[in-house]
C-alpha cells in the first residue's frame, strides 16, 4: 500500500514508517496538514490510505478531514486518525466522523493490522454511502 | 397579698403556659372567695340557728367538699376542667334552692362573676358582674320568687354564659392567631442566617433584623445606621446609582462584593428591592447573605475542571513521547533494524516493560481522575461474561511468561448467564485481577472461575501467592494502598488497579472484596447483576421480540425494524424469551435456534404452548434444517439475513400471499449463479413463478411460448447478447411485455440509446439483491396487496 502519514511528531513519523515500511509499505510523511493536503491534491494517483495525528498547530487533523472531504477525488480517500489524544470531547468528534482511530503509542507488532482492517472499514464505509 | 396566699393555694403551679396560669390565678380567687362566702353563710346559719333548718346546714356544709373538686382540678394545672365543674356545681346549687336567702344570693353572684371575668377580660367581668346583681335585684324585688323563677333564671345565665364564652373564644382565637402569626413571621425574619434590613430611600435603617445587626455591627437603636456605610466605597456608590435607576414596581438589584483578603475574604451578596412603590412611604427591603462558602466551592470546582484538563492535556504529552519509546523499543526488538545480541534485548525489553509501565500509570491516574470527579461514562449492555473470561485468560497467558512455575486456568462454564455491563470496564477488572495474582504468585496456580448467584453472577480469581493479612484486606482497595509497603519495591504497582477496579464494580450495581490466608494466597471475588430483559415502552408501536444470544443480531433488528417504526425488544438470554413474549404481546417474535442457555426449538414449542404467545408468528432466524414450519413457525430465515429477507419475511406476515395469482418472470443470464441467486429472491416473495433461460436464444424461445408478466434481462451474454434479445422482444409482443435490464457493464452513451424507450428498468448486479424484489413488485404489480 502507499499510505500518507501527517504528524507535527517526528519520532512518530520516524516509527510509523519504520514499521510499515518494514512490512512493504511505502510511506509519503507530512508535518502539518497544509502541506499533506497540497501534495494529496497533487498527486496523480490517489494513495491506499491516509494516516492522520489530530492535534497539530495551526491546521488539526479534523480541519484537515473537512478539506479532504469537499474535494471530489479524495473524498473516498481511506483516512484513519493516529493520535494520543484520548480525551472524551476528541473521541466524540472522531465517532461522529466516524473514522477509525489508533491510539498512540501505537502497538508495534499490531500496528499494520490495524491499519489495514481500518482502511478496509473506511473503504466499506465509502462505498455504501 | 394575703388574698394573693390564699388564692395561690387553688391555682395551679408553673410548668404551664402563662395564659392558662393566669386563668387559672382567677379561678383560684373565686373559688377561695366562694370558700370565704360560704363559711361565712355557715357562720350565719350556726347564729341564725331558728331561722334555718338543720337540712340547710348539712348542705352548706357539704358545699365545700364539693368545692374540693375544682380547686383539685386547679391545682394540677387543668383550668378547664375545673372551671367547668365549678360552674355546673354552682347552677346546680342555684336550681336546688329557694332563692330568697342570703347565702343562695351569695353563690348566685359568685357564678356570674366568675364565669365572665373568667372568661372574658377584666373589664368585661366587672361589668357583666354588675349586670348579673341589678338582674337580680330586680327579679327579687318584683316578684315573689320561687323555685320557677330559680330555675329559669339559672338557665338564662347558663345561655348568656355559653354565648358570652363562645363570642370572647373566637375573639380570643382570633387575636390569639394574629399574635401568633406576626410572632411566627418575626421569629423567622429574626432568626434568619440571611440579613434582612429595610431602608429609606436615603438609606436610613428602619428595620434590621439579628443577623443583619450582629454582622453589620447594628446595635437594637437603628438611630444612626446608615445601610451604605456598611458597604465598601465603590460598591455604595454603585447601589446608589442602581437604586435611583430602579424601576420601583418589578426591578430589583442583586450584587456581591468581598471583604477582607485571601485566606480571611468573606463574600457578601446583597437582594435589594422596592416595598410599597405605589404610596409616598416607599421602603426597600434588602436580603443579604455570606457566600463565602458558595464562592469556595465554585472555586472548587473551577481548580477540579483544571485538575481535569491538565491531567487530560498530561495523558496526551506523555503519550506522544511514550508512543517513540515503546515504539521504537518494538521496532528493536521485533529485529526490524537487524538481531540484537541477548545484553541488547534485554536492555531494549527493559525500556519497553518500563514505557508500559508508565503507560499503566498514566491511564490508572486517568481513571482514578475521571472517577473521583465523576465523569467515568459506562456503556451498559449485556455482556457474554463466559466469553470475556476465555479471553482475559488466553490473553494472561503473556502475564506469566516468565514464571513457569504458575499456571493458569480457567474454570468459568460457558452456561454462564449474561451478565449487564460495560465490557470493556468488565475486561479492565478481570484483567486487573489477573495481573495482581500474577505479580504476587511465585509458584502454584490462578484459577479463575464464576458461577450464577441469586442476581448475580460471582466470579473469583484464586491464586496461590504470597496472601493479605487481615488487617490489610480492605485498605488495599483504597487509592494508593499495597499491601506490603516493602514489597512495593519487589512488585511495582500504582496501586490504583484495586481501588478502579472496585469503583467500577460498584458502578455495575455489583460487590468486590477478597478472602486471603498469609502464605496461603488470595481469593478475589467480585458480582455483576445477571442481565434482565426489561422491555421499553413500545409508545403504541407495534411490538416485535427478537430471540438472539448474539447482541449484534438484534442491534441488526433493531437498526432494521427501528426505521419502520417497530419497537423491537431484544432477549438475549432464551430462558426469558417466553415471559417477555407474554409481557409485550408482540406482533412478530424473531427466534435463533442454535442458543447457549435454551435451543430455540425449546422456545418455540414453549411459546405454541401457552395460550397468550400461540397466536403469534414466530420467525426461525437460522434455520438449519425443515422441521422449523411443522413446529409452527410462520417462516424461517437462513443466516446471514439480509434486510431485504427480513423485510419480506415481515411484509409475508402481513399480507398472506395471494397462491393463485402467481406471476410469471423470465430470467434471462447466462451466469447460472446469478439466476440462483435472483431466483431465491424472487421466489422469497411467493408470487412469482420463475422461468430461467441461459442464453439468449433459449430466452426468445421462452417469451414466444410462455405467458410472462417481466422479463429479467442481462446484456452481456455470447452469442445472442441483450440488446439482440430485447429487439426480439419487441418486435415479438410490442411494449406490452415490461423488461428489467440487470447487468455488470457500466453503460455507454450509445447504449443508453440503445435501450431508450424499450426497458422499464434497469439494475447494476451489486443493486440486484436489494432492489429487484421492489423493482419487479412495482412493474408486474404485485405484492401491491396494501398500498
Amino acid at each position: 500500500m502507499q499510505i500518507v502519514y501527517i504528524d507535527d511528531n517526528a519520532s512518530s513519523r520516524i516509527l510509523v514508517r519504520r514499521v510499515l515500511e518494514a512490512h512493504g509499505h511505502t510511506v509519503v510523511e507530512f508535518d502539518n496538514g497544509v502541506a499533506g493536503l497540497e501534495w494529496l491534491k497533487e498527486c496523480p494517483i490517489a494513495p491506499d490510505a491516509l494516516l492522520l495525528d489530530i492535534d497539530m498547530p495551526d491546521f488539526d487533523g479534523f480541519m484537515t478531514v473537512a478539506s479532504l472531504r469537499q474535494d471530489g477525488r479524495l473524498r473516498d480517500l481511506p483516512v484513519v486518525f493516529v493520535t494520543a489524544d484520548v480525551t472524551r470531547p476528541t473521541m466524540e468528534r472522531v465517532a461522529e466522523l466516524g473514522i477509525d482511530v489508533i491510539v498512540k503509542p501505537i502497538d508495534v507488532s499490531r500496528f499494520v493490522s490495524q491499519v489495514r482492517q481500518a482502511c478496509a472499514r473506511a473503504r466499506a464505509k465509502g462505498e455504501a454511502a | 397579698m394575703k388574698t394573693e396566699a390564699i388564692s395561690n393555694l387553688f391555682a395551679p403551679p408553673g410548668g404551664i403556659d402563662d395564659r392558662a396560669r393566669q386563668r387559672g390565678q382567677t379561678l383560684g380567687v373565686f373559688i377561695a372567695a366562694t370558700l370565704a362566702i360560704g363559711v361565712g353563710v355557715v357562720i350565719w346559719n350556726v347564729l341564725a340557728w331558728s331561722s334555718t333548718g338543720l337540712t340547710d346546714l348539712i348542705l352548706d356544709i357539704l358545699l365545700f367538699p364539693v368545692l374540693a373538686i375544682p380547686a383539685y382540678l386547679n391545682r394540677r394545672g387543668r383550668v378547664d376542667a375545673a372551671a367547668v365543674v365549678f360552674l355546673v356545681m354552682t347552677i346546680a346549687l342555684c336550681s336546688l334552692f329557694p332563692i330568697d336567702k342570703l347565702d343562695r344570693v351569695l353563690i348566685v353572684y359568685t357564678f356570674p362573676v366568675m364565669t365572665a371575668s373568667f372568661i372574658l377580660r377584666p373589664g368585661a367581668s366587672v361589668a357583666a358582674a354588675l349586670a348579673c346583681v341589678a338582674l337580680y335585684s330586680a327579679l327579687y324585688r318584683w316578684h315573689p320568687v320561687g323555685q320557677t323563677y330559680n330555675m329559669v333564671f339559672a338557665f338564662a345565665l347558663i345561655a348568656l354564659s355559653v354565648v358570652a364564652y363562645f363570642v370572647s373564644h373566637s375573639l380570643e382565637r382570633a387575636f390569639d392567631a394574629l399574635h401568633r402569626s406576626e410572632q411566627r413571621y418575626r421569629a423567622i425574619v429574626e432568626g434568619q442566617l440571611e440579613m434582612v434590613c429595610r431602608f429609606s430611600p436615603d438609606f436610613r435603617v428602619t428595620y434590621a433584623n439579628e443577623a443583619a445587626r450582629r454582622v453589620l455591627g447594628w446595635g437594637r437603636d437603628l438611630e444612626s445606621a446608615n445601610f451604605l456605610d456598611v458597604l465598601p466605597p465603590d460598591q455604595a456608590d454603585f447601589l446608589r446609582r442602581q437604586i435611583d435607576a430602579l424601576d420601583l414596581k418589578t426591578g430589583s438589584v442583586l450584587y456581591e462584593y468581598q471583604v477582607g483578603e485571601g485566606e480571611r475574604a468573606v463574600w457578601y451578596q446583597w437582594s435589594v428591592r422596592a416595598i410599597a412603590p405605589a404610596d409616598d412611604t416607599t421602603e426597600f427591603q434588602a436580603v443579604g447573605r455570606d457566600i463565602t462558602s458558595l464562592k469556595t466551592a465554585q472555586r472548587l470546582r473551577e481548580l477540579h475542571e483544571i485538575k481535569s484538563r491538565f491531567l487530560a492535556a498530561m495523558s496526551h504529552e506523555l503519550r506522544t513521547p511514550l508512543n517513540a519509546i515503546i515504539g521504537f523499543s518494538d521496532v528493536l526488538l521485533q529485529g526490524l533494524d537487524g538481531p540484537l545480541t541477548d545484553p541488547q534485548r534485554q536492555d531494549v525489553t527493559m525500556i519497553g516493560e518500563s514505557g508500559r509501565h508508565l503507560l499503566g500509570l498514566i491511564n490508572d491516574i486517568l481513571d482514578v481522575s475521571k472517577l473521583q470527579a465523576g465523569k467515568m461514562r459506562m456503556a451498559f449492555g449485556p455482556v457474554n461474561l463466559a466469553a470475556l473470561c476465555e479471553s482475559v485468560a488466553s490473553s494472561g497467558v503473556g502475564l506469566l511468561k516468565d514464571k513457569p512455575g504458575v499456571a493458569l486456568r480457567n474454570r468459568t462454564p460457558a452456561s454462564l448467564p449474561m451478565v449487564w455491563g460495560d465490557e470493556t470496564r468488565i475486561r479492565q477488572v478481570l484483567f486487573n485481577l489477573l495481573s495482581n495474582a500474577a505479580k504476587f504468585t511465585e509458584a502454584g496456580e490462578i484459577e479463575l472461575s464464576a458461577c450464577p448467584a441469586g442476581d448475580f453472577v460471582q466470579v473469583g480469581v484464586r491464586d496461590t501467592g504470597c496472601g493479605i493479612p487481615p488487617e490489610k484486606q480492605e485498605s488495599i482497595f483504597e487509592e494508593f494502598v499495597q499491601a506490603d509497603d516493602s514489597s512495593t519495591r519487589r512488585h511495582s504497582g500504582t496501586g490504583l488497579g484495586l481501588p478502579i477496579s472496585r469503583r467500577f464494580v460498584e458502578m455495575h450495581g455489583g460487590r468486590m472484596w477478597v478472602e486471603s490466608v498469609v502464605g496461603q494466597g488470595s481469593v478475589f471475588y467480585f458480582t455483576l447483576p445477571i442481565a434482565r430483559p426489561n422491555p421499553p415502552d413500545p409508545g403504541g408501536k407495534r411490538v416485535v421480540v427478537a430471540v438472539d444470544d448474539d447482541p449484534t443480531a438484534i442491534a441488526f433488528y433493531c437498526r432494521l425494524l427501528e426505521a419502520r417504526d417497530f419497537c423491537v425488544v431484544g432477549v438475549l438470554d432464551a430462558t426469558w424469551a417466553l415471559d417477555v413474549a407474554r409481557r409485550v404481546h408482540p406482533v412478530v417474535i424473531l427466534l435463533d435456534v442454535l442458543m447457549p442457555q435454551l435451543d430455540g426449538w425449546s422456545v418455540l414449542r414453549s411459546l405454541k404452548e401457552t395460550p397468550e404467545t400461540r397466536n403469534v408468528p414466530v420467525i426461525i432466524c437460522s434455520c438449519v434444517d425443515s422441521q422449523a414450519v411443522s413446529l409452527g413457525a410462520a417462516d424461517c430465515l437462513v443466516k446471514p439475513i439480509s434486510e431485504q429477507d427480513l423485510l419480506n419475511a415481515m411484509q409475508r406476515l402481513e399480507t398472506p400471499p395471494r397462491r393463485k395469482g402467481k406471476k410469471n418472470v423470465l430470467i434471462v443470464d447466462d451466469s447460472p449463479s446469478d439466476v440462483a441467486l435472483m431466483r431465491r429472491i424472487l421466489e422469497a416473495q411467493r408470487v412469482y413463478r420463475v422461468l430461467e433461460a441461459l442464453d439468449g436464444q433459449a430466452g426468445i424461445e421462452a417469451v414466444q411460448t410462455q405467458t410472462l408478466d417481466v422479463v429479467i434481462l442481462d446484456l452481456i451474454m455470447p452469442v445472442l447478447d441483450g440488446f439482440e434479445v430485447l429487439e426480439a422482444i419487441r418486435r415479438e409482443k410490442g411494449d406490452a411485455l415490461p423488461v428489467i435490464v440487470v447487468t455488470a457493464k457500466d453503460l455507454t452513451e450509445e447504449d443508453k440509446a440503445r435501450l431508450n424507450g424499450k426497458i422499464q428498468a434497469i439494475l447494476s448486479k451489486s443493486s440486484v439483491t436489494h432492489n429487484l424484489a421492489a423493482t419487479i413488485a412495482l412493474l408486474s404489480g404485485a405484492g401491491r396487496g396494501k398500498a
